[in-house]
């Protein structure tokens, strides 16, 4: 059996800042998604919709567990930066890893013994679960400024906060489709039962609601100098 | 450069073109008015950061996910490592320790199993670091049950799994109520002994009972000088055997034995101490040792 990685210490710093572990789990979590799902996609492709690696049991909670237990044992005297900093590599070195193991057919971790086999019946153990070919000369492996790279990624998730706040339902869908999930225009007036102009303008509302709206906290503070994007 | 767009919502379509697949290039901010380019560098830059995040998804909170994770922070896993890498280094270099497999499945209360010396010995914890001497009472039905599930278990340790752990070697008699005298009236079982570093416990254990055996050189049994023992008398030897040979057929109750037994005496010693000093140096083979019993006989009667 490999060796266990150690206990989590009662007395880690962000055990006692619950709001700040909170925090930086929910960007670890949006990392993982990202970078597990999407990596750096193409211009003409999008994140699959199954939300598990393809040919494994491998999922985003599966690499989050991992990456807080990791940092919950991070001792603080190491600690070169910030925790969010910390937390934000991590995050992103483990779903690299899982997406590198999940493609070598072994998802082995430094402490982890069990194997995630592709099935044997899996047609192309290198094409994702929508038989396109994963490119792992996509993925990021080095994160030049995880400071920045965290506030990134903390915006998307208050953007994501706030449009829930100000949009309709209908409103919401088309905006997340399109700003989150990168669905096309045709897929999602398809669904909708519209034409792609009538979701283009729907957008259109949405991100002008939210752009203007006083209370948007990515642009409070800041005066708004847009103002002649009528269409 | 050339103002292409006039509005950010077709600088916007024009991206999405773009992210769709639909047109080569992006559209760069630099082809809308002045006063539009920073709201295209939001958006270009939202859209960018926030595309593959799954806005559905609802975070595992922290305690879901550690508690997914609970099977590494189990306090017997750092007990089966500190009992093997001990055990390896003062015992058995080949000891091992491994999670209880048949006991977990069966419910019943062993974590751990401890293989060292060709012995078994299974580990029963206690949570935390508990008062072994009170808590015995109470666990003598789970370790009885490993004893009776596992015939081939030769002692239990009962332990702790604090950060040093402390442990107690029991044997299968320790599990079970006692008459204890005088009162004549059964008791619990309590602890045979106080409890000791677990590391200890197991270290002395096997150390105690089971001696530790030197692998066998080949050949060393072709070498009856090697054998030979200098100090042993065996005319003597075979007078005592002799005479006790004579001694049982006297008290024989079956009238042949008794008949022919005390026949043996003094008198055939030196042949029975032939053998056995052939036999030490291994110069004794089959057809010869019957001869020599033959002899034997034929010189009693």
């Amino acid at each position: 059996m490999n060796s266990v990685s150690p206990a989590f210490d009662p007395a880690h710093p962000l055990q006692a800042d619950r709001q700040l572990l909170d925090e930086i789990a929910d960007v670890m979590y949006a990392e993982i998604h990202k970078t597990l799902f999407s990596g750096s996609l193409p211009p003409g492709e999008r994140p699959p919709t199954e939300r598990i690696l393809s040919g494994t049991a491998v999922s985003a909670e599966d690499v989050l567990a991992e990456a807080v237990e990791h940092l919950l044992c991070y001792p603080p005297k190491r600690l070169r930066g910030s925790w969010q900093a910390l937390g934000f590599t991590i995050a992103h070195n483990k779903a690299v890893s899982a997406v590198r193991a999940a493609h070598a057919g072994l998802r082995g971790t430094d402490h982890r013994e069990s194997l995630h086999l592709i099935p044997i019946d899996t047609p192309n153990p290198t094409q994702d679960g929508a038989g396109r070919a994963i490119d792992l000369r996509l993925l990021p492996t080095d994160v030049d400024d995880p400071e920045e790279a965290y506030i990134k990624r903390q915006q998307s998730l208050l953007l994501r906060d706030f449009a829930r706040e100000v949009l309709d339902d209908r409103s919401l869908h088309v905006f997340f489709a399109i700003y989150f999930e990168g669905r096309t225009r045709t897929e999602i007036a398809r669904d909708l039962d519209v034409t792609p102009q009538r979701i283009s303008q729907i957008h259109h509302q949405a991100e002008k609601r939210i752009r203007t709206h006083p209370d948007n906290p990515l642009t409070s503070g800041q005066p708004h100098q847009g103002g002649t994007d009528d269409h | 450069m050339t103002i292409e767009y006039h509005d950010l919502g077709s600088f916007q379509d024009a991206y999405l073109d773009y992210l769709e697949g639909l047109r080569d290039g992006p559209p760069q901010p630099e082809h809308l008015p002045p006063g539009l380019r920073r709201d295209a560098e939001a958006f270009i830059n939202s859209i960018t950061a926030a595309r593959g995040i799954d806005p559905y998804a609802s975070r595992p909170s922290i305690e879901q996910l550690l508690a997914s994770r609970s099977v590494v922070a189990d306090p017997t896993e750092t007990l089966r490592e500190v009992l093997q890498d001990h055990l390896r280094a003062t015992v058995d270099t080949n000891a091992l320790v491994v999670p209880d497999s048949a006991s977990i499945a069966a419910e019943l209360g062993s974590a751990l199993l401890i293989q060292a010396r060709g012995m078994r010995m299974h580990a029963v914890p206690e949570t935390g670091s508990a008062d072994l001497g009170e808590t015995i009472g109470q666990r003598t039905e789970d370790i009885a049950n490993v004893f009776n599930a596992f015939p081939d278990c030769h002692a239990v340790l009962y332990t702790t799994t604090s950060e040093q752990p402390l442990a107690v070697v029991l044997d299968r008699v320790d599990a079970y109520d006692a008459v204890e005298t005088p009162s004549g009236q059964p008791r619990p079982p309590r602890l045979p002994r106080a409890p000791v570093p677990a590391t200890f416990a197991c270290e002395m254990w096997l150390k105690n009972l089971i001696p530790e055996f030197q692998p066998v050189t080949p050949g060393l049994l072709g070498r009856p000088s090697v054998l030979r023992d200098p100090g042993l008398d065996t005319p003597h030897l075979a007078r005592r055997a002799l005479a006790e040979v004579s001694a049982e057929g006297r008290r024989a109750r079956i009238d042949a034995k008794r008949a022919t037994w005390p026949v043996f005496g003094d008198e055939q010693a030196p042949v029975l101490a032939e053998i056995l000093d052939q036999v030490q140096i291994g110069s004794l083979p089959t057809d010869a040792y019957e001869s020599h019993i033959e002899r034997l006989v034929a010189q009693a009667t």
